[in-house]
């Protein structure tokens, strides 16, 4: 009985002394030379985008930007948002690009740190690129591309670690259904923590 | 520290330099004091965050701050009237106080912003700040010249424009944390920051009223002022509204007169 008393009130402590990440702030700067599209930047700014042929491919204030999966000795690098015009999005144009990363398997968020630096080859077979455009969803065949993670830092708030920061570059030519796409001046500024690392 | 003292020496130069001059008809010494009604604008810092969406980025993330300046003053100033008292100069020694202050706008979600204090190869660090308050102490010469184009029995009312030079004598910057143990990190903080501008000037018109004679009340309203120099808040830019000005005079007798009694 004892034992679970301290078993509880070590819960308690532990869930109270977790700090909830409350830096879950969407800065968006314009790109001047490509104004549809963020700028790139190192500061957590929660946004990414990419032209997807003619369209864009950005990040919205209603969807977590970035969320991380680490399953079944596969990590997945997955990015939310829409495709169209920067301030018309819905239900009617979502999208998302899913990464699957041949990288040592993190076990919690704060070993992503580990990508500082890395340059993902999609083309690689143990790469995989997921597009998910309104409600379907396809692989597609990768041609040539790369995923750039350029730096990988922790984003401390009053000195406590809160989530790491992730941002790179985001390129690649591929066919979907047989038609080619390309994805070109991708960037992507992204916070992963407790609440958008997964793994099981 | 010589400079200041240069500084002070010049300001009282120039009061002796204007007493000696030849044709005046009166010569007022009195106390001064006054404050300048403000607007501001934030001024853009790339390492004070705050949520910005895509329809307002035009504007940057500190824009989401609200701030504040007030600008208050007080000193001596002698007035020198002439051409049977229809003019005057006025100088003196004028300590101003310039106090501006940044915080969050109290949104539902936070009552606080971020600040960026160090950024490295492996890390990013913010500090959650509630308000910041910066307080500068410059020390100056008003130098005015007035119009009197109305007397009547001790009232008098006259039109002015001035100017003001003023040297930075002392600044700080006082931040409330969020997380008060961030305090140990005060001196990175208010490194970003930085110090304002050293030199502080403004040119300002207005009309005034004076009720008294050898022991004179004033009041004057002046009209938007025109701060020249700028950097005197490291927070944010000022836009003058407007400025009222009080002051009391006590009117010193002329030696000359007597001596030539």
């Amino acid at each position: 009985m004892k034992t679970n008393i301290v078993i509880f009130i070590l819960i308690i402590c532990i869930a109270y002394g977790c700090k909830k990440n409350d830096f879950k702030t969407y800065v968006w700067i314009y790109d001047s030379d490509y104004p549809e599209l963020p700028v790139y930047s190192e500061m957590g700014y929660n946004t990414f985008g990419a032209y997807y042929d003619k369209l864009v491919f950005i990040s919205n204030e209603e969807l977590a930007p970035a969320k991380v999966i680490a399953t079944n000795n596969f990590t997945s690098f997955e990015l939310f948002g829409h495709y169209g015009a920067i301030y018309n999005y819905g239900d009617y144009n979502t999208m998302a690009m899913k990464f699957r990363i041949p990288v040592n398997q993190p076990k919690e968020y704060s070993d992503l740190i580990s990508l500082n630096g890395a340059v993902i080859d999609l083309k690689d077979t143990l790469s995989q690129v997921t597009i998910i455009k309104d409600t379907s969803e396809y692989i597609a065949d990768i041609l040539s591309g790369e995923l750039t993670f350029k730096k990988a830092q922790f984003l401390i708030v009053d000195k406590k670690p809160i989530e790491v920061i992730l941002s790179g570059y985001l390129n690649f030519n591929a066919l979907i259904n047989n038609d080619s796409i390309s994805v070109r001046e991708g960037r992507f500024d992204v916070g992963v923590g407790p609440e958008n690392f997964y793994v099981y | 520290m010589k400079v200041k003292i240069l500084f002070v020496l010049s300001l009282l130069y120039l009061d002796i330099g204007i007493s000696n001059a030849q044709n005046l008809n009166s010569k007022f010494i009195g106390v001064e004091t006054g404050m300048v009604f403000l607007n501001t604008k934030m001024l853009t810092k790339d390492y004070i965050r705050k949520e910005t969406a895509p329809f307002y980025s035009e504007e940057s993330p500190a824009d989401y701050l609200y701030s504040s300046m007030n600008i208050f003053y007080g000193g001596l100033k002698s007035e020198f009237l002439f051409f049977n008292n229809k003019f005057g100069i006025t100088t003196g020694l004028r300590h101003t106080i310039i106090s501006s202050s940044i915080r969050s706008r109290n949104s539902s979600n936070n009552d606080f912003f971020y600040l960026l204090y160090n950024q490295d190869e492996t890390s990013t660090e913010y500090v959650k700040i509630k308000k910041a308050t910066q307080i500068s102490n410059y020390i100056g010469i008003p130098l005015e010249a007035k119009f009197y184009p109305l007397t009547h029995k001790k009232f008098r009312l006259y039109f002015k424009i001035g100017a003001d030079f003023n040297y930075l004598l002392k600044s700080k910057i006082n931040v409330e944390y969020v997380d008060n143990t961030m305090k140990t990190y005060e001196k990175a903080v208010v490194d970003k920051f930085g110090l304002p501008n050293s030199f502080y000037s403004s040119i300002y018109a207005s009309i005034g009223f004076r009720f008294g004679k050898s022991s004179a009340f004033s009041f004057e309203f002046c009209f938007p002022s025109l701060i020249l120099s700028s950097g005197a808040s490291t927070l944010v830019t000022p836009i003058p509204i407007a400025s009222i000005q009080f002051n009391y005079q006590y009117q010193l007798k002329r030696k000359e007169k007597k001596d030539e009694n």
